[in-house]
């Protein structure tokens, strides 16, 4: 029998009587039409809140880039940022270009960490940042907030460059040196009065601003979080002495090509759009991980809108069998099935929409604190959602469900009539047809294998392993389903006749049962597969955290923000610490964003002690780890021919490892390119991390700051009194200081491991939910199909408990199934999502282990899902009207 | 439907097999309340076999059903072997009906996804009974039925009449003292349903059982100890010659 014609409708008068034949058939059975659209509205829900989810958060930060940005077309930098002094420099030498000296840094208010923008009001004039505010007689909003804030001739403090030609002194009421524009909308909910002071805490310490005036923007929410300074005020809270970050430009491309070339080897000049794709790039991984568990939940759902749909053709065998008698061709049965699909899907799909528009104000939350946490400070206030998304979750949703449906379709259209009400020949059939599937499974699977094998680093390519290895086991699995129950079907005997009943009837109706243990399986082995690859995760950073933290104290300046703290500590620090009696080993760190062949890259660098080197595991480039004498090498390298090291997310990304070079924008010699020695493991950055020595540091930068230390307690002194006197000789300094153990360091790294899988695990309960509705659905339609093979039992003897325990029995051994097969998938799923998907999304590699209880947990979860499912049908079943069903033909 | 029938059952019985004392019994269709039975009494003998016949919904498998206890009884009384199913829950309802009565439909509700053997041997396996023991029971029945070594066949690999005696070997498999046949010819051509007839009527009388046979059919009735018609005048008793006649029901 064959199929529609391609993009068959069904024609004539016929497809109105279809129509109708189709809605009268769920309007019979409306549980499992709610069904239907519920497993749908779940399914493109999660998608269309992840897409959601990640457009606000890439539109939040795009806004945030262009208004900050205005209309500056490229920026002046130089290794860490440059001298104040250079910005008048290159005024002079450039008096027809407009340029502005600008600053950025982060000060946090209570709970909230708020952008801090320094900027010269004189020289904003043609930049116009922040859109058009509708202040200062429609000039740009800046400039309405700047006159509000530091007078009408933007009088301020001093000027970056430090020097007195900042403009003429003005008559001010503010006091320049605290006065700041908070956006409006942030003023309004984080409740601040104009001219109240607030404290806030900055690198420099808890300073008090004044917020002067509200920043206007034509987006309100491009300004969100932001507090525009003076940059005075601005190099004084980030503690930044007279550096500035950056001196922006507005020029034509070949007149900044003519300043670019004007300048000394040490600075550069890039695009305005590279510091945006800087950022793009960072959270890629990160965007495409999420987007991926969306798109699993709309794969489970997709296979239970098959198993949905195909129910539905199954139940209707016999009204199929009859429409083609009639007339009726296979091609209009095809469209009919495929159009009730569309019709279900449709109605899913747009209630999916509007679920997964409310799913992301929660999911944003979730997403923006991991931003925070691992890349940079990202204010998404406003949900992103228009027609191109809502049209996306309805192409979705609308597409898997009917490439779901296309399958069942096919079998509604291919129907013997003669053969239709002959259940034991579609039973023999499904049951024939099983080892083909399976082979064909193994096909799909091997294919997936193979591509995961590939040495290619493409995700895509790794998440379609994954989707083949996920399907090809799908189809496998009726044909173990049948072989279990077959065997199980001997000792079920001697049970009884309930257990034979319940655990005959598993491979009786392989055709249905199949399928429904298919579904559940699949959907919990994603959790399982997930489960796994997280805790092993866990646990390689748990045990990383414990080598890698070597010195048994640490000293920092206490962030602000959550992201890595690139602070710095004053000059006596070190020294305090290096004469606190029972202190034996100093190393220091300096962690700092360093410009890179491959783009801006955190570097961290160290004056190790003798215990420093131990904390770091050297591998090579396929993560295994180095041979003593390679090892030494690598260390010697580091430490005396001025080798880097690169972490190995860097060198899984840009294929770097021991024998390569990497181009560093240095301080003192612009562009250089330096060996590395080999790559170390690290899992605080999946943007990379470089390891530079501070001997090479000191010879190409003229940086000698220091941001950490890492202190060793002699053997035989007294931790805690040593930890004491420290302390108190740190807080001699003057600076605030944190001093913090490695294993609180270690906990609250966890910690923030931990915040970061949340939004992982809501969308693994979510694919959860799909599944039960799914095996709900499943369950309620298999044994209401049977309600009266059910009533024949009853009519025979068969007790309202004992119908009650085959159904109950039947759905526990399906859920039993499902979570006992689903612990091969899952496993192999974890297996691709920690050897090839994390390793191709973030470069980390890690040893995947399995979390006590998690198998258990995992059958638990199926075969408690399957009995909670199975409880209505059972009671519908055992409550049916026996004489009625006996009746019905 | 008003009216009573009994009938003297053979010599020797003590309580009879079916006692129905003024049964009424109403259905809710849409918002209205349609009387099917209207005060019928009815008793049957043990051994004894009774055909009812009367038009489509006359109330004569509504009848059969609150016999057979798959019907709670709104008003009146039903007895089997001087038990009042009044006082029975459902379990014991389906434990009577388990051990006492078999059921022969007319769309002879097999289950599908079991062999014919399984279907047999099903009501003897629901009481427990052992696989060998069943197995011989099975081989019997089979036998009796003309469905040697059919027992491993699927029911719908069978001819309407062949499953027909299935149903007929399942319902009598436990050996019931009451068997309750609905229409037991009605899905048949006339040749599968002399058959079946044939088979019912030879097993029941050497099993012993009572029986009551809904029919349309006179040939059916004709099997029967006596016939009663359901009307509106309630259970008539036909005689002879009625069931002589061409008249159908």
């Amino acid at each position: 029998m064959s199929a529609a014609p391609a993009g068959g409708v069904a024609r004539g008068a016929a497809a109105p009587i279809l129509a109708r034949s189709s809605l009268r058939f769920f309007l019979r059975h409306p549980a499992q039409l709610a069904l239907s659209v519920l497993g749908i509205v779940l399914g493109v829900g999660v998608v269309t809140a992840v897409l959601i989810t990640n457009s606000s958060a890439s539109r939040a930060f795009a806004l945030s880039s262009e208004t900050l940005q205005g209309r500056a077309t490229h920026a002046i930098t130089g290794a860490d940022g440059l001298d104040g002094a250079r910005y008048a420099a290159l005024r002079r030498a450039w008096p027809g270009v407009p340029m502005a000296p600008v600053i950025e840094g982060h000060v946090a208010l209570g709970n909230e960490v708020l952008t801090l923008v320094g900027l010269d009001p004189f020289a904003e004039g043609r930049f116009e940042r922040f859109g058009r505010g509708e202040g200062a007689g429609g000039t740009g909003g800046l400039d309405a907030a700047l006159a509000e804030a530091f007078g009408p001739s933007g009088t301020m403090g001093g000027a970056a460059d430090g020097t007195a030609d900042g403009g003429a002194p003005g008559e001010t009421a503010r006091d320049p040196l605290s006065a700041v524009a908070v956006a409006a909308a942030t003023l309004g909910r984080l409740g601040l009065e104009l001219g109240a002071p607030v404290r806030v805490r900055s690198p420099a310490g808890e300073r008090e601003i004044v917020p002067v005036a509200p920043l206007e923007s034509d987006e309100p929410a491009a300004v969100e979080g932001i507090v525009v300074a003076d940059i005075a005020l601005a190099q004084e809270l980030l503690a930044r002495g007279t550096r500035i970050d950056r001196i922006e430009i507005v020029a034509g491309e070949a007149l900044a090509a003519r300043v670019g070339e004007s300048l000394p080897e040490t600075l550069r000049l890039v695009g305005a759009a590279t510091r945006n794709d800087t950022m793009e790039a960072m959270t890629r991984g990160f965007r495409i991980n999420l987007t991926a568990m969306s798109l699993l939940a709309l794969v489970v759902g997709a296979f239970l809108i098959h198993n949905t749909m195909t129910f539905a053709v199954l139940q209707r065998r016999e009204l199929f069998a009859t429409l083609r008698i009639v007339g009726v061709t296979a091609g209009q049965v095809f469209a009919s099935v495929l159009a009730e699909a569309a019709a279900i899907a449709l109605v899913g799909a747009a209630l999916g929409v509007a679920l997964g528009r409310l799913l992301a104000e929660f999911l944003i939350g979730l997403t923006t604190r991991t931003i925070n946490d691992l890349y940079f400070v990202l204010h998404v206030q406003e949900v992103s959602f228009g027609a191109p998304l809502a049209l996306a979750g309805l192409a979705l949703g609308t597409g898997a469900s009917l490439a779901a449906a296309s399958i069942a379709a096919r079998e509604a259209a291919g129907i013997n009539p003669v053969d239709a009400r002959r259940r034991s020949l579609v039973e023999g059939r499904a049951a024939g047809a099983l080892p083909a599937l399976a082979a064909a499974g193994a096909v799909a699977g091997v294919v997936g294998g193979a591509l995961a094998l590939l040495p290619v680093q493409s995700l895509v390519v790794g998440f379609a392993a994954l989707m083949l290895l996920i399907l090809g086991y799908g189809l496998a699995l009726p044909f173990a389903v049948h072989r279990l129950a077959g065997a199980l079907a001997g000792p079920a005997a001697a049970l009884g006749p309930v257990a034979a009943l319940a655990v005959g009837g598993v491979a009786r109706n392989i055709s249905r049962t199949g399928l429904a243990i298919a579904a559940l399986a699949v959907a919990v082995s994603a959790t399982f597969g997930v489960e796994v690859m997280i805790s092993s995760f866990r646990q390689t950073v748990d045990d990383w955290l414990t080598t890698t933290l070597g010195s048994d104290v640490y000293v920092s300046s206490p962030s602000s923000v959550s992201v890595s703290s690139q602070a710095l500590l004053e000059p006596g620090v070190e020294a305090a610490a290096r004469s606190t009696p029972g202190i034996g080993a100093v190393s220091t760190g300096r962690v700092i964003d360093v410009a890179t062949g491959v783009g801006t890259i955190e570097a961290l660098v160290l004056e190790p002690h003798p215990d420093s080197l131990d904390s770091f595991d050297l591998v090579d480039r396929e993560g295994e780890p180095l041979g003593p004498d390679a090892a030494l090498a690598a260390w010697e390298a580091f430490e005396g021919d001025g080798a880097v090291l690169a972490s190995e997310p860097l060198g899984t990304k840009h294929g770097l490892g021991a024998g390569d070079a990497l181009a560093l924008f240095t301080g003192r010699a612009g562009e250089r390119d330096f060996p590395v020695a080999g790559t170390f493991r690290d899992y605080a950055s999946s943007n990379g991390k470089l390891l530079v020595s501070r001997a090479t540091w000191d010879a190409w930068w003229d940086d000698p700051e220091i941001g950490s230390l890492g202190l060793m307690i002699e053997d035989g002194a007294d931790a805690a009194a040593v930890v004491e006197d420290l302390r108190a000789r740190l807080g001699a300094v003057g600076q605030p200081l944190q001093v913090q153990s490695n294993a609180a360091i270690h906990d609250a790294s966890l910690e923030v491991f931990d915040r970061t899988f949340e939004v992982t695990r809501v969308l693994r309960w979510l694919t959860v939910g799909v599944a039960f509705v799914g095996i709900f659905s499943a369950l309620l339609a298999l044994h209401l199909e049977r309600g009266r093979e059910f009533a024949t039992l009853r009519a025979t003897g068969a007790t309202r408990a004992q119908v009650g325990g085959i159904v109950m029995g039947q759905t526990l051994l399906m859920g039993l199934f499902a979570g006992l097969l689903a612990l091969p998938l899952g496993w192999l799923m974890s297996q691709m999502l920690i050897h090839v998907i994390n390793v191709r999304s973030f470069g980390w590699r890690m040893e995947a282990m399995l979390p006590a209880g998690a198998t258990a947990s995992t059958v638990a979860l199926a075969a408690g899902s399957a009995l909670l499912a199975g409880l209505w049908p059972a009671w519908r079943l055992t409550r049916a009207d026996i004489a009625s069903r006996l009746r019905e033909d | 439907m008003k009216g009573s029938a009994s009938g003297a059952g053979p010599a020797g019985a003590t309580d009879p097999a079916v006692e129905v004392l003024d049964l009424s019994h109403a259905f809710r269709r849409g918002g209205r309340t349609e009387t099917v039975l209207d005060g019928v009494s009815l008793a049957v003998a043990p051994g004894e076999s009774v055909a009812l016949l009367g038009r489509s919904g006359s109330g004569k498998s509504t009848l059969l059903n609150l016999v057979g206890g798959l019907v709670p009884v709104q008003s009146g009384e039903v007895r089997l072997f001087g038990q009042s199913l009044a006082g029975l829950d459902d379990r014991a309802r389906t434990l009577l009906r388990r051990r006492r009565i078999g059921f022969v439909h007319q769309a002879f509700n097999l289950v599908p996804t079991l062999s014919v053997g399984d279907n047999v041997s099903l009501p003897l396996a629901l009481d427990g009974i052992g696989a060998r023991e069943r197995g011989e029971t099975l081989g019997t029945l089979l036998a009796a039925v003309g469905l040697e070594g059919r027992e491993h066949d699927a029911p719908d690999t069978l001819s309407g009449g062949e499953q027909q005696r299935v149903a007929i070997a399942r319902a009598l498999a436990h050996r019931p003292p009451l068997l309750l046949a609905d229409e037991p010819t009605g899905n048949l051509d006339a040749e599968s349903g002399r058959r079946a007839l044939d088979t019912l009527g030879g097993l029941v009388a050497g099993s012993g059982s009572a029986m009551i046979v809904v029919t349309h059919s006179l040939e059916v009735a004709r099997v029967a100890d006596r016939a009663l018609a359901l009307s509106v005048d309630g259970l008539v008793p036909l005689d002879a010659a009625q069931l002589d006649g061409s008249s159908a029901w």
